[in-house]
């Protein structure tokens, strides 16, 4: 006679925890294995000394020097600036030399003096002449006061 | 197109193109890869006309690709208008909220992403303005963010006019429109059965699995209060960098997330309707079901089961591994000993009784090669044909009215055939609850084009609610109304003369059999009026095609079999069989109780209903497997249960079968199970059924192993394996390889394919099926030739009868058993509820399904209920001759005085605790259906059993679709060849 039986279980069954952080790590190995990012991290692990030697090799020039402190500030300077008043400019210095670049291509003669001073009553162009003449106003007295 | 096709010629941006005439010219356009881009339309769903963004220029006209079809001569112009569907972007855009790689649904398929890009947009022209509603979480399974719905109204359509449950619609009148429930604001609470279209179709992250949120991407569940600024950020920076550098970061987290998200093609496990769809899983997690619409059953339609009805395969009382019976409990133990134990003690109890102490059950839940693999256990290894399974209890008795009239036991044709029916006849099935996308094509069908439904059933439930005509008949008396219908038919010289003269067999004798069943006895004994049995007689006789559908309310009577041939009687002497749009329909039950039988888990035939009695069929299979073969029938279900009373059957072995609560009369089943010598269960749940068992095996279920199924259609269809086995347990056709191969049969399977190939080599039935042939999506409806023909349609030609012919077959009526009198005064009917299958073993592990519907019930009518002092959640005990439950009281319109229903959904208080031994002599089907119980008052008062947000207490709001005039006419819409007036929403 087999009555009916009751079962304690050990353990809850894991579910979607039987998926484990370890699975997840032996899955992200055979990628890397797979994809060859493993053999080339080896290979910079392996040869780092060597690695770190060229690469400050590299750096170690003046000019290496110079382009990572340039980098720096500008990235401290455009930190500081109003995305909206940069985008305005940029867009405007974009346009700007898209004109430019286009009146350079141009096959007609040269403009002579009386039509470059023709173009000063156009408020547009009065308008780039004082920005850039504001823009280099103020970087002369900057660069003067030594700031 | 085929070149026989007819085509259109058409100029499309100056360019001659051929097309077929009537094609939805938005598709071909894309086929023509022509970037159109379009949001609210849906291959599925048809025009819907609301997000404007396929404008083009047809005959110097702006109009909607969608809503155009191809036809000769016309000229189409697409670049002349790209500035108006970019501004019908625009305007979707004002309602939804750019936020894509935190985003769910950031999975390469968001129409609204992709629609934005391909337009070539940039930058918002109208500002996102977040609408004044807040997320709606209160449905178990998904949810609606306003903020993100472009109000394309796929899901209203989807909901109104593919699931016709008609819940969803658009308050366009609103200031700010937004998808209502019922015309409410909450999920919850309103007619909303969670069938999961209106997720499906949305195009957006506006409805969502709750599965999936904060799931699916690789930062999408990030803590609010870090996703908020996140999406500040993004749209602080858009002004500036544009939709560009977004789409590119949000599309390489797209592509980063398909090393981390699988989609394997699966077949539901629930009814037999077989709907076939996506499943997304990140390693075990589940994260969606997605229609794709490839599904030959079921298309982009899905109900709350297949959709959401999952949560099972990761619940903590999975069994992780084998067991054996101690002195006190259960204990663990290797997969060694547990097989070993198995394979010693039925191997010593058939040496010591012989064969036929030995039995097996296979399981309708498991796979055609599992089914396969049992029978050939039982009938090589121990040389008996005592092997069944539980379309015994439910199916066997349409299969024997098939098999007497038209040949083959299965249904006529496919849904399609059902869907293109002038008239359908749904007899003793729920269909909206058993086979709930079925159904959902029937109603589409009649809101759409007209098509008839006649019911007859006990209950007025939802298809007796939307019938054209409702029958009512008395219990047990079906086989009368449909015998009398049939008489009347050919009385009045309706019948289908020429179909009877050239294709059916034994009129004579069949009319003389119809003597008894005039009107008037039809209308004493059914209590079905005249009229209406007239009213009946007319529809079917002057309908061009009538399909004829029933299920459990028909076949579970002592009757069962009679009943299902005057089903199929009635629908020879009309004709109603071997073309399109006719036939009979028994609805099967479970996912795979077609297949079980089909590949030969069936007492008294070889796979594809070889007799097992026939000499030239046993030495076909002799040859084939190398071993001697019984010759005599075995066992059925319930014979064995008798054999054990017997004391002839010993041992027996079952998968996936909850017997011990499904079969009737659990009181002599359970009794019988505790006299075995040995038991042994295989299941992935310590079941009611694996208590009594000696060895209990860890199995595995369908998302964990690869297969096929055969749903109600003779569809055979592919399940892929969507993760790995729980750890600890085995896919079934593993173990029993492995327990084959311990009994001295090393049949060396390694992949379920090579079994298929070995049975399609000794089944004529199946010759054709090869897992190449059903790749995918790809599906064959057996009879399957060796080229791979397969017969969608039966009986187009003749009939699956030696003469060619079909037979009406002679049926007289008997009453039915365990009939109501003084002391058990009423009539107990008993089935399922749309949320649980079955006894509930899967579903009461889906917490939300289990929140929708706690328990089972009683369903009481009003009247009944006032006359006994009864209120709903009222506990009462039910006491039939066999047994007592105990449940509690729902009063409800939907039975009648007299009746009582009650869900089987239970394992504390099962319906079979109630029911006879008695079945029909033809089937051995038990007659779950007549049971006559008394009504015991409890005098305690419970929580109300069905909670009133269900479903059942919901007011639809039913629309032609998602009304897109009501949009035209806003004093905010114009057409987008104009921009869009200032403080304009939509």
């Amino acid at each position: 006679m087999a009555h009916p039986l009751g079962y304690t279980r050990s353990a809850p069954a894991p579910g979607v925890d039987a998926f484990t952080p370890e699975d997840d790590v032996a899955r992200l190995v055979r990628t890397l294995h797979e994809s060859g990012t493993l053999r080339a991290l080896h290979g910079l692990v392996a040869q780092f000394a060597e690695v770190n030697a060229v690469l400050l090799d590299r750096l170690n020039t003046e000019e290496g020097k110079n382009g990572l402190a340039n980098l720096l500030i500008l990235l401290r300077g455009l930190g500081h600036l109003d995305a909206d008043g940069t985008d305005r400019f940029v867009k405007a210095l974009t346009d700007g030399l898209d004109a430019a670049g286009d009146r350079l291509k141009n096959d007609d003669d040269p403009p002579n003096l009386i039509q470059l001073a023709a173009k000063l009553r156009s408020p547009e162009v009065r308008r780039g002449l004082d920005a850039t003449l504001t823009l280099i106003g103020t970087l002369g007295q900057r660069l003067g006061n030594g700031t | 197109m085929k070149s026989s096709d007819p085509t259109a010629a058409l100029h499309v941006n100056g360019r001659m193109v051929s097309a077929l005439p009537g094609e939805p010219l938005v598709e071909l356009l894309d086929r023509l890869g022509l970037g159109v881009p379009h949001v609210c339309y849906h291959p599925a769903l048809g025009p819907i006309q609301t997000c404007d963004t396929c404008l083009v220029e047809i005959d110097g006209e702006l109009q909607r690709a969608c809503a155009a079809t191809v036809r000769d001569g016309m000229r189409v112009d697409i670049s002349s208008v790209h500035a108006a569907r970019q501004e019908a972007m625009q305007r979707l855009l004002g309602n939804h909220n750019l936020y894509c790689t935190i985003c769910d649904r950031n999975n390469g398929d968001c129409d609204v992403h992709n629609a934005t890009e391909a337009l070539g947009l940039q930058h918002y022209t109208y500002p996102f303005t977040p609408k004044p509603y807040p997320v709606d979480a209160s449905n178990p399974f998904y949810q609606y963010d306003p903020d993100q719905c472009i109000l394309c109204g796929r899901c209203v359509e989807a909901c109104q006019n593919v699931q016709v449950t008609e819940t969803l619609s658009i308050s366009w009148e609103d200031e700010h429109p937004r998808v209502k429930w019922d015309g409410g604001d909450q999920i919850e609470g309103s007619s909303c059965v969670s069938c999961g279209h209106c997720v499906t179709v949305c195009p957006c992250n506006a409805l969502m699995e709750k599965s999936m949120v904060g799931q699916a991407g690789h930062f999408t569940g990030l803590p609010e209060a870090v996703r908020k600024p996140s999406i500040a950020l993004v749209r602080a920076a858009e002004p500036v960098i544009g939709f560009d550098p977004i789409f590119a970061l949000s599309n390489a987290e797209a592509k980063m997330r398909e090393a981390s998200v699988k989609k394997t093609k699966t077949v539901c496990t629930y009814c037999g309707v077989g709907c076939s769809f996506d499943i997304w899983t990140h390693e075990r997690r589940i994260l969606k079901v997605e229609p794709t619409g490839e599904g030959p059953a079921n298309g982009i339609s899905t109900c709350v089961k297949g959709k959401f009805g999952w949560d099972f395969v990761n619940s903590s009382d999975r069994l992780t591994t084998p067991l054996i019976r101690g002195e006190a409990a259960f204990r663990e133990a290797s997969w060694d000993e547990a097989l070993d134990t198995v394979v010693r003690q039925m191997r010593d109890i058939a040496d010591r009784h012989g064969p036929q102490s030995v039995a097996f059950i296979a399981s309708s839940k498991c796979t055609n090669e599992e089914s396969y693999l049992v029978q050939k256990i039982a009938r090589a290894v121990f040389k008996t044909n005592s092997v069944d399974n539980c379309s015994r209890y439910c199916q066997a008795p349409a299969t024997i009215g098939l098999w007497r009239t038209v040949g083959y036991g299965g249904d006529a044709g496919t849904m399609n055939d059902i869907e293109s029916a002038d008239l359908v006849l749904l007899v003793g099935t729920n269909t909206a609850i058993s086979h709930p996308v079925l159904a959902a094509r029937i109603r589409a069908a009649q809101k759409k084009r007209g098509q008839q439904i006649v019911v007859a059933d006990l209950r007025e439930h939802e298809m007796a609610q939307r019938a054209d005509l409702f029958l009512r008949p008395n219990p047990g008396t079906d086989l009368i109304w449909l015998s009398a219908v049939t008489k009347y038919i050919l009385d009045q010289g309706w019948e289908n003369r020429t179909f009877l003269d050239s294709k059916v067999n034994h009129e004579s004798v069949y009319r003389e059999s119809l003597a008894p069943f005039t009107l008037e006895f039809a209308e004493e004994r059914t209590g079905i009026p005249v009229e209406t049995l007239k009213d009946a007689a007319k529809r079917i006789a002057e309908a061009e095609s009538v399909c004829g559908l029933w299920a459990m309310g028909v076949t579970q009577h002592k009757m069962g079999s009679d009943t299902s041939t005057a089903i199929s009687n009635l629908l020879l002497v009309t004709g109603n069989f071997g073309k399109p749009g006719t036939g009979g329909y028994p609805l099967r039950g479970h996912n795979n109780v077609q297949g079980c039988s089909d590949f030969g888990s069936i007492n008294t035939f070889y796979p594809g209903y070889q007799k097992v009695d026939a000499p030239e069929v046993r030495q076909k299979f002799e040859a084939t497997w190398g071993v001697e073969l019984p010759g005599e029938k075995g066992l059925n279900n319930r014979e064995m249960i008798d054999a054990i009373h017997d004391g002839t059957l010993k041992a027996l072995f079952v998968v996936g079968e909850e017997l011990s609560l499904v079969d009737a009369n659990i009181h002599y089943v359970q009794e019988a199970l505790t006299q075995l010598d040995f038991f042994a269960v295989q299941d992935i749940f310590f079941s009611t059924t694996a208590q009594f068992a000696d060895v209990v095996l860890a199995a595995s279920p369908s998302l964990e192993k690869e297969g096929t199924f055969v749903n109600t259609e003779r569809r055979i269809q592919r399940l892929y394996q969507a993760m790995d086995p729980l750890p600890g347990s085995r896919p079934d056709w593993v173990i029993l390889t492995d327990l084959a191969k311990r009994w001295g049969h090393d049949w060396g399977y390694t992949h379920p394919s090579e079994i298929m190939d070995e049975v399609a080599a000794v089944t004529p039935l199946f010759a054709g099926v090869t897992y190449d042939r059903l790749a995918g999506y790809q599906s064959l409806c057996w009879p399957v030739d060796a080229d791979g023909t397969d017969t969608p349609l039966l009986y187009t030609d003749e009939f699956h009868l030696p003469e060619g012919k079909a037979r009406l077959y002679p049926i007289a009526w008997t009453e039915p058993s365990d009939q109501p009198d003084d002391e058990f005064d009423l009539h107990l009917n008993n089935g399922r509820v749309l949320e649980h299958y079955h006894e509930g073993n899967l579903t009461y592990r889906v917490p939300g399904i289990a929140s929708k519907v706690p328990d089972t019930y009683v369903e009481v009518s009003t009247d009944l209920a006032a006359e006994r002092e009864l209120e709903t959640g009222d506990w009462v005990r039910l006491v039939s001759r066999r047994g007592a439950v105990r449940v509690r009281v729902l009063v409800s319109e939907q039975v009648r005085d007299g009746e009582l229903y009650m869900p089987m959904a239970s394992s504390t208080s099962p319906i079979n605790l109630l029911t006879s031994n008695v079945t029909d002599p033809d089937s051995n089907t038990p007659a779950y259906k007549e049971i006559a119980v008394k009504l015991e008052k409890l005098g305690e008062r419970g929580k109300r059993p069905l909670p009133k947000t269900n479903h059942r207490y919901g007011n639809p709001t039913p629309q032609t679709g998602v009304e897109v005039e009501r949009k035209w006419a806003r004093a905010d819409y114009v057409f987008p060849s104009q921009s869009r007036p200032a403080g304009g929403h939509i």
